[in-house]
Parts: structure tokens; sequence; C-alpha cells
């Protein structure tokens, strides 16, 4: 499984040097922090660093229902020629829809990109509404119109919804069965499953993400769509990479900020922020989770696994390390997990991730044991959640 | 069948237009003769419509035949048993409705007939007889119809390699968007053991796709391959059976025949699952894979 480095505020040289380290093997730009005129220098750079980078460019048109929000917080993406503010009602024609993916595909088409993502709306809470059946559109659509523009890239339609679509089983068990079988389909799907409203600081490991139904949803997302041979990227999965590789996912993304960790809507709404930065954190493999400095270096005395036993380590040991490390360091960790538990056989796979939640689990105990404070309570239900993710997966894939 | 019609009477029948008239099979409603017609071997399909039906039953029945032949107009390739000379008519013999007409006869048994034999396939010819139905499928896609009724005495085995296995009976074949067939309650749209778990929701018409086919065809080829139907249970009554259907996780095919190919098991499998979004879509992919085994 790939990962993707998921691009936002703040780059500075931090992809370069993901390439570098050769743990990230593409980049998903995002078109509110990158300007189009920028694109081309910057796929050069990364391509004298690595030829087989993947960049890819998220044309961020789910955000089109904030554009006319006096409190929207949508950076450069007026800048781009496809993207204007849009009411619901407006979409709801075809018309209005083919003329977003036409806008769309004839501005990033002379990119420097490796594929296409295509532009497409946020399905907020469930399958069966208005907003679903306009998503559905784009989709249908994508491929259609992408084929006019004589470009042989692969397109990939964007499938942008928020957590609680996933929980009703039966609608999303019906949209499943509708997109693994459109008449002209798309290349692959950038999927981007978003929790409710967060701020700077929240990690995906406490978020709405993290549900059993939710994961388990995501995962059957990949599967159903990997076995009828579409390829799919998931935008902002962090941690949760190496479940949607074992479920049959062709990349991951994740970045440096907590918003680049998990997908909120609500990053397009103006916020109250400020005050210090959020702490550094070390992404430890075997806890599956992000601890503090000083936490790792009271927890590696009673388990030295809590260390990854890889290259970036050795940047925190003389302490808390510069910031742009931290997501070199989370690549590393990641792409590390890909490269162990993602194999052709997905039942030897999903096994490997049980015994890794496992692993995790047993950890947190003997550091409370330990004495050592780990927030138990919060830290049970992640590994739960992760637990019976996996097996809800399971039975939802008859595997 | 029930009333089936005396073999002289229906020779006295068709005379003229059919000689050598031999009794070949029979179902619920219909049955299969062989004979000539201008001196050449067809099938002749007697369908008997019941007097005591109510007016809406026999639309249903007669409409049943009405598409069948309508549906093999359209599905003229090797995969599907062709139309032969004798069109569609109604006769009466000793007061008892029934329809007949004729398909081209085909040389050969059914699979029901070679599992009871406990025939064996190898693996060319489950590779045959895959290729057949995806290519059946994809041509009953591309007429926005479904079959409906895939099944092991539907599917007959020739003594031609060029053609080795032939689909039969698209009596109950759905015509998506605009059908108006079987919404009788006491008319099964399907033979239960082979049909699509999706076909038990009630609402099943609003989304009923080509899966539900590819899910009979796997089934079919499951029981050809092994001998054993993957979910029914000898003592189990419909409800259980349809439970089952719904329910239950099939063992995997590879169990029955290590033998075979874990490729080929894993795409059989693969199309007996309960949800159509786990079974493959793409007809290509498929060909390709299974083609890649042979």
């Amino acid at each position: 499984m790939k990962l993707f480095a998921q691009h936002g505020y703040g780059p500075g040289d931090k992809i370069l040097n993901g390439f570098k380290d050769r743990t990230i093997d593409g980049v998903i730009f995002s078109a509110r922090y990158e300007k189009m005129e920028k694109i081309t220098s910057d796929a050069e750079n990364i391509r004298s660093i690595s030829s087989e980078a993947e960049i890819l460019l998220d044309p961020e048109c789910y955000s089109c229902f904030y554009a006319h929000q006096s409190d929207a917080k949508l950076g450069g993406l007026n800048g781009w020629p496809y993207f204007f503010s849009q009411r619901r009602s407006q979409l709801e024609t075809s018309e209005a829809v083919e003329k977003i993916l036409t806008d769309t595909f004839d501005t990033v088409v002379d990119l420097p990109l490796t594929s296409i993502v295509a532009p497409n709306i946020f399905i907020p809470r469930s399958f069966n509404s208005i907003e679903a059946v306009i998503a559905k559109n784009f989709i249908r659509k994508t491929h259609q119109l992408f084929e006019k523009t004589g470009d042989k890239r692969n397109v990939f339609a964007t499938l942008a919804i928020g957590r609680d679509t996933l929980i009703d089983q039966t609608e999303f068990e019906a949209f499943l069965n509708d997109i693994t079988a459109l008449d002209n389909p798309p290349d692959g799907f950038y999927i981007i499953v978003g929790g409710g409203v967060t701020d700077d600081r929240t990690e995906i490991t406490s978020s709405e993400i993290i549900h059993a139904d939710v994961i388990a949803g995501w995962m059957m997302l990949n599967y159903t769509l990997s076995i009828n041979g579409f390829k799919v990227i998931n935008g902002f999965s962090d941690i949760l990479t190496p479940f949607l590789g074992c479920a049959g996912g062709y990349a991951g993304a994740t970045g440096w900020w907590s918003n680049l960790r998990m997908f909120s809507m609500s990053r397009y709404i103006n916020a109250v922020s400020g005050g210090r930065l959020p702490t550094i954190r070390y992404l430890s493999n075997t806890l599956l989770n992000r601890i503090t400095h000083s936490e790792r270096r009271a927890f590696v005395k009673f388990i030295p696994e809590i260390n990854n036993g890889l290259p970036r380590d050795k940047d925190y040991e003389a302490g808390e390390p510069d910031r742009k490390v931290e997501v070199l360091q989370s690549w590393e960790a990641i792409s590390h997990l890909n490269n162990k538990i993602v194999v052709s056989d997905i039942n030897e796979s999903l096994q490997m991730l049980e015994d890794m939640v496992n692993r995790a689990e047993r950890n947190y105990t003997n550091l409370a044991g330990y004495g050592l404070p780990v927030n138990r309570e919060a830290n049970r239900e992640y590994m739960e959640a992760l637990m019976i993710s996996i097996q809800t997966f399971r039975r939802n894939a008859e595997i | 069948m029930e009333h089936l019609p005396d073999l002289e009477q229906l020779q006295d029948s068709l005379k003229a237009k059919v000689d050598n008239l031999l009794f070949v099979d029979q179902g619920g409603f219909k049955a299969v003769y062989k004979g000539s017609v201008q001196e050449k071997p067809e099938a002749i399909k007697v369908v008997y419509i019941p007097s005591d039906i109510n007016e809406e039953d026999r639309i249903e029945l007669i409409g049943r035949v009405t598409r069948e032949i309508e549906a093999l107009d359209k599905c003229k390739s090797p995969e599907f048993v062709q139309l032969g000379s004798l069109p569609p008519e109604s006769i009466n013999i000793n007061g008892i409705d029934y329809i007949i007409y004729s398909e081209k006869f085909l040389d050969g048994e059914n699979l029901r007939s070679k599992i009871r034999e406990n025939y064996k396939p190898d693996l060319s010819e489950l590779i045959q007889l895959t290729v057949t139905f995806l290519k059946a499928i994809k041509l009953l896609k591309e007429n926005d119809l479904i079959h409906r009724d895939i099944k092991p005495d539907n599917t007959m085995k020739l003594k031609s390699n060029e053609r080795p296995f032939v689909i039969l009976d698209l009596g109950i074949a759905f015509k998506i968007h605009g059908t108006e067939l079987t919404r009788n309650p006491r008319f099964r749209p399907g033979t239960l053991l082979y049909m699509a778990p999706e076909m038990f929701n009630p609402r099943f018409r609003e989304s009923l796709d080509y899966r539900s086919d590819m899910y009979s065809a796997g089934i079919t080829l499951f029981e050809y391959a092994s001998g054993v139907h993957p979910i029914r249970k000898r003592a189990d009554d419909d409800f259980t059976t349809m439970y089952r259907i719904i329910r239950s996780k099939p063992q995997p095919l590879s169990t029955l025949r290590p033998d075979l190919p874990s490729e080929f098991c894993k795409i059989v499998d693969q199309l007996t699952k309960k949800l159509p979004a786990l079974r493959p879509a793409s007809f290509e992919r498929l060909l390709k894979k299974i083609k890649e085994l042979s």
C-alpha cells in the first residue's frame, strides 16, 4: 500500500524530505493552499527526487456550499477558475454538475499531475439524501466527461462523506451496490471520511472517526471498490491507512497538522483559535498512537518496543525535535506498518492487523500496570473500536 | 406437468407441422418434446394453461411464453438456445389449453443429470462453463434483461467443443426499466435454491441488476464442480433454505475441490457473496482472469 503526503498550510520542505526518506510515494495537493502557477515547479522538484512520485490535486469542490458564508475559510480556493459558490438546489440539475466537472477538468488537465481527481460535493449524513443523489451524479459523469478532454491519465471520482453515512448499513450497502456497477466508471475513487466539528488539536485517534462501524465501513468501501477493479486513494487516513490497505486500498494519506490527519468540514469555517502550537508527538507503532516526547522517554524504559526502531527515532533522542520532523516520523511509522501488514492474502493481512491491535492493547495495560498515566479509558475505547471494526468488516465483507 | 397431453393426440394436433414427436422432459407448467420440423429436429415446447386459474395468473403464464420468445429473439448468441421454426400458437386437447412453440434442438444433457451421475468436471470444462455464463449474462445486461433462473437444470452440456454449454429458459427473465412480470406472489421469481439473496427483498425491483444472475451462475458453478449445493441442507424446509440464502456463508469451493486452482475457487466463491457489491461486476476483468487460468 502506498502512502501520500496530504498537502496543506505551510508545507516548507517537508514533502521533499518525505520523498528523500522514501516514506511517501505521492502527494495530494490541496487546491486551498497550492496556487495553480506553483504546481509545475513543485512537481518538478518532487520528480527530481522521485521520478515515480504520484502527484494529485484535490480540487476541494466539496467546500463550495461554504463559499458564500462570511466566516468561510477557503484560502486560495477562490483563485481557481473552476471554483464558485454553489447552492445545493443548483446542483440538482445535471447541467450544473456537468459544468463543474468540465470546468475542473479543463483547468487541471494542463497541470503536471499523474492522475486527476474529479470534483464532488460532501455527503454529510446519509446515503439516502439529496446530497448523495448529487454526489452519485458527479461520480456517474466523471469518466464520461473526462474522456472528452482526450487525456489518457487515470481519473478518480471523489467520494467525500461524513462518518454518519457509514453507520446506516442498509443505505450504505445500497450505495455500494450502485457505485460498483456503473456503466462508464472512473478509474478509481478518492475517498475522504469526515468527522464532526474538530479543532486544531483534535487527533484522529480521539475523534468521531474512531467508531467500529465507521472504520469497518471505510474498510468496506475500499474492499468492494478494489475487488471491482478500482484504485482507492484514501485522503486524511493517517493511522487508519494500514486498515484500509488490508481491505484493498491503493493508498492512504496524512500530513503535518492534525487537520491533515483527519478530515472535517469544519476546516472551511473560521474558528476561534490561537494560543500555542500543538505539542510535538511521536507515532509509536506498538501503541498505534502518538505520544509526547516525555511520555515516550518514560514508557520506553518499561517497554522498549515503544520505539519503532526506525531511522527517524534518532531525531527524538536528543529531546523534542524540530516541528518539521514530526510528520517525517509519522510517514516513516505508517509506511513501515503498511509494508509489514498489507499483504496479498486478505485473511493474513487481517490477522496481522488483529495481532497489532492486541499488542497495542497489551502495551496500554502493561503501562497502566507500571503506574504510568496513559489515559486508560480513552485508549481502551480506541482499541476496542479498532478490534470491533476488524470483526465487523470481516462479517460485512463475508470474509 | 399437470395434464401432460397424450402423445398421440398431441401429434395429431401438430400434424403437417411436426413429425416423429418424442417426449423428452417436463417441468411445472412446461413439457419438452423432440420432433421433426421440415425434416430438422427441434425441441417442441408445450406450456399448460390451467383452466382453474384466475385471469391474472393466466396472463402471467401466457406472458412468460411471450417474454421468453422476445428475450430469445434479442439474445441471438451461441450461449443461448435459439428459437425454432414453429411460432407460438394456442391449441386445445381434450378441453385443456396449451401454448406450443419450438426451439432449436440441442444434442446434450443438462447439468442436473451430470451432477446426479457424480460427474466431476475438470478445470478446462469449468472455465468453458464460466465463460459461457459471463458472455450470456453480459448479453442479457446489454439488452436490459436479467435471466433470474440460471441453474443446472437450465444449462445444457452439448457434445460440441465450439459450443460446449447453452443456457435455456428465459421464461421469467426480468426486463429492467418497465417489466410488469411476476408480480403475482403465487409465481416465485426464480428457483429458490438459485435465487440471489437480494431477490427476497420485497423492494428488489428497484435495485435488481445483472449481479443476481452472477450469483445464480456462481451457485451453479459451485454445484457442478463439487456435486454439492453450497447452501442447501437436505432436511431444510423452504423457509430455512431462504434464511440460509440470506445469512449462511457457503463453505469455500476449495474445501470440496482442492485439486482446482485456488484462484478459480476464489472467483466462484466471490460470485456467491450475499451483497451484490461484493460480487465482481466487470465482465472484462473476470473474463481476463478466467482465461489466464486456462
